[in-house]
């Protein structure tokens, strides 16, 4: 009985020892993993305050306009280019047709005599290849062209 | 019988034993249940608890904490900042050889001297200063000599990293990290407090505009080649100051080298006498005051002498001029009759309540005192009534204008940003200098000065311009020089809801062959305002568009065209 509870005490002894042991291991494993992410974050803060300097420094309308002058063919915008308000758009004259849009990238070579009213030409030849033509042809697309059109007509 | 005692001795022993014995079991059993105690909660603890976190000294989050705090723009644009830089410095007892170190350092360091270098690092002390402040490149070629003895020291600058921009605004620090002018002198207690360290602060400024603006004076400053310029972009409705440039400009990075002149603010501390613009000031006050009204007139057919002293018109028209005309076309003798009627006293009191008879107020300690007579006589009253004989700070004159065109409220001009959504507050906040009504009038004034008058080169199409041109000779000694010139011009826009003004005025511009040798504020001061609002206004969100029916139209009529 007292071999046993002798046992007993020096195994609980050596399970609490090893445990604390291995615990104030790990805590402190933990602490200076703590640390080192403090560290981080300090560096990290000081290195997103330099990139902000250097993010301003570089986007200075100094620096900015120095460099558009030298490598773009950009102009300031004049107030004619602004439209502030959609009503401001002039009406188009009656019985127009509305552009299609993109139509200088489905136009891959001329298909009509320069001067000729490139909407009204009946579709005499079959559209080519890679090419849409507007006039009635296309199925879904026409009838959405149609509709703007004669909303347009009626309008005015 | 010989062990009868013994054993009676034992048998006293034996009882005293047995209580030690009890005694010992108590104690090993409180031990015992001590230990298991504090094995259990060891592993309770380490086990099964959620563990609180102990603070272990450190509390919170580890965060850099700059000496001092940023300053940012209105849009958070980075304007100051702190940062680490890394100074030289040498323990000459390390250095192997003083003079290979010095010639290698000269190489990498231009600016310091050999010889000065090679007296330093031979020397018997342990620390000497090689330089302070290196750039990262200068750091790292330092670093890449690899020669033993040198160290960095780690030390926080203030970093302005747009240069010259808005430096006048936001002045600089000295050596120890002390605001010395502009914000930085003005907030100084703010930004260096401890506090306030994380949290930048933040100006009315907008650098866009800011550059724009400076951008567009540089250019006139040195077309004309004038001495000097002065320019503020105001929100009328806020008084937030957008922009102020004071030209010629310095870099706050390197203050030290920066001449006196160009550390001077020409926008609050210089003053000036700004001529015509103030006929704003004498128009309106007359308006309100129910001395004249929009159809009242004028002789301005002869120069008015008083004294010696003679009042003449620059664009003389030689015959009466209705109150619009006078305006349009800036009639110094219509201006000064009209100030005449309203009288000396009404005037005085009238440009005080504008706040043009003190200093500005402004987060700014660099303000201009203004310069105005003590004795305010007649003649006096003529002359500041077009803005002679009176100096002020373009500041204040903005400050003055932003009241007169905002509905008649003054609104003391800020460099730090309103926070949203206090806007409406702004204008029941200012003081009522004149009525809605004659603010209404003294736009479309504005707006004829410019549509038909003397500022025609600073409108733009869309944008509404309405304005005043200023052009007033440089006092001298005993007089005025008439080929020293302040050209400057107030432009307001979109002038049918007034909502940002423009200020700039040029120091001795000097005339050239494309604008016929004139050197006046029609010709120098208005086509750069004018410029100025092509550019910033999409920035500012005003949409171009056609004039509105306004009292421009009506006031338009009463201006007979040259």
């Amino acid at each position: 009985m007292k071999r046993f509870l002798n046992m007993i005490v020096i195994m609980l002894v050596a399970l609490a020892g090893t445990g604390l042991f291995t615990l104030k291991y790990r805590a402190g494993d933990r602490d200076a993993e703590i640390q080192a992410l403090h560290a981080q974050i300090v560096a990290d803060q000081k290195a997103i305050r330099v990139l902000k300097a250097e993010w301003a420094f570089l986007n200075s309308p100094d620096y900015l306009q120095d460099m558009a002058e030298k490598h773009l063919g950009l102009r300031p915008i004049t107030p004619d280019q602004i439209i502030g308000d959609l009503s401001d758009l002039p009406w188009r004259r009656a019985g127009g047709v509305i552009a299609p849009p993109q139509v200088d990238r489905v136009m891959p070579r001329p298909r009509f005599k320069p001067g000729t009213d490139l909407f009204s030409v009946p579709s005499a030849e079959a559209p080519q290849s890679g090419v849409i033509s507007f006039d009635g042809s296309m199925g879904a697309n026409s009838d959405v062209l149609q509709l703007l059109n004669d909303f347009d007509g009626g309008e005015r | 019988m010989k062990l009868s005692p013994r054993l009676d001795i034992a048998d006293g022993m034996n009882a005293k034993l047995e209580m030690t014995r009890n005694r010992l079991m108590v104690v090993i059993f409180l031990f015992a249940a001590a230990f298991v105690f504090l094995g259990v909660r060891t592993l309770d603890l380490g086990l099964l608890q959620q563990v609180r976190e102990v603070g272990s000294g450190r509390t919170g989050y580890a965060t850099v904490m700059p000496a001092r705090a940023d300053i940012v723009d209105r849009n958070g644009v980075v304007l100051a900042t702190n940062l680490d830089t890394a100074s030289l410095h040498a323990n000459p007892r390390e250095i192997l050889d003083a003079n290979e170190a010095a010639r290698l350092l000269v190489r990498v360091l231009p600016d310091l001297s050999e010889a000065d270098l090679k007296a330093k690092l031979s020397s018997s002390a342990q620390f000497v200063w090689i330089k302070r402040k290196l750039t990262p490149r200068q750091k790292w070629k330092v670093n890449a000599l690899g020669l033993p003895g040198l160290h960095f020291r780690i030390e926080e600058e203030r970093i302005y990293p747009q240069g010259k921009m808005a430096a006048h605004v936001l002045g600089h620090v000295d050596v120890d990290g002390k605001g010395i002018a502009g914000v930085e002198r003005f907030f100084d207690q703010r930004l260096s407090d401890p506090e306030f360290a994380q949290k930048p602060l933040q100006l009315s400024i907008d650098s866009r505009i800011q550059h724009a603006l400076a951008d567009e004076m540089m250019d006139t400053v040195e077309r004309f080649s004038a001495k000097g310029a002065a320019g503020v972009v105001m929100d009328v409705n806020t008084g937030e100051v957008l922009a102020m440039v004071s030209l010629p400009d310095y870099d706050p990075n390197r203050a030290g080298t920066a001449i006196p002149d160009a550390r001077f603010n020409r926008a609050s501390k210089g003053v000036y006498e700004l001529g015509s613009i103030f006929k704003t000031f004498t128009l309106a006050m007359a308006l309100d005051g129910g001395v004249v009204d929009m159809n009242s007139s004028y002789d301005a057919t002869y120069p008015i002498r008083v004294g010696r002293f003679q009042i003449r018109d620059d664009h003389p028209k030689s015959r009466v001029m209705s109150v619009p005309e006078i305006f349009t076309y800036s009639s110094n003798i219509g201006v000064a009759q009209m100030a005449l009627d309203v009288g000396g006293e009404a005037q005085q009191e009238f440009l005080g309540q504008l706040g043009l008879l003190r200093a500005p107020v402004l987060e700014l300690e660099e303000v201009g005192y203004p310069i105005y007579p003590d004795r305010w006589r007649d003649i006096n009253t003529m002359t500041i009534s077009y803005g002679h004989g009176i100096a002020v700070s373009p500041l204040q004159v903005a400050s003055g204008m932003a009241a007169m065109v905002n509905g008649g409220s003054l609104i003391p001009a800020t460099l730090i940003k309103n926070p949203d959504g206090a806007h409406a507050d702004e204008r029941a906040r200012g003081r009522r200098i004149i009525s809605d009504a004659t603010s209404t009038q003294v736009n479309s004034l504005l707006r004829a000065a410019v549509k038909l008058g003397t500022g025609s080169n600073a409108d733009v199409p869309g944008y509404r311009v309405g304005g005043k041109t200023g052009t007033a000779e440089k006092s001298a000694v005993g007089g005025y020089k008439e080929d020293a010139l302040i050209s400057s011009f107030v432009g307001v826009f979109p002038m049918d809801a007034p909502r940002y003004l423009v200020l700039v005025a040029f120091d001795e511009p000097k005339g050239i062959a494309a604008t016929y040798n004139f050197a006046s504020a029609g010709w120098v001061a208005a086509p750069a305002v004018g410029r100025v609002v092509g550019r910033i206004a999409p920035l500012l969100g005003v949409e171009p568009g056609n004039e509105e029916v306004n009292g421009f139209q009506q006031v338009s009529l009463l201006v007979e065209p040259d």
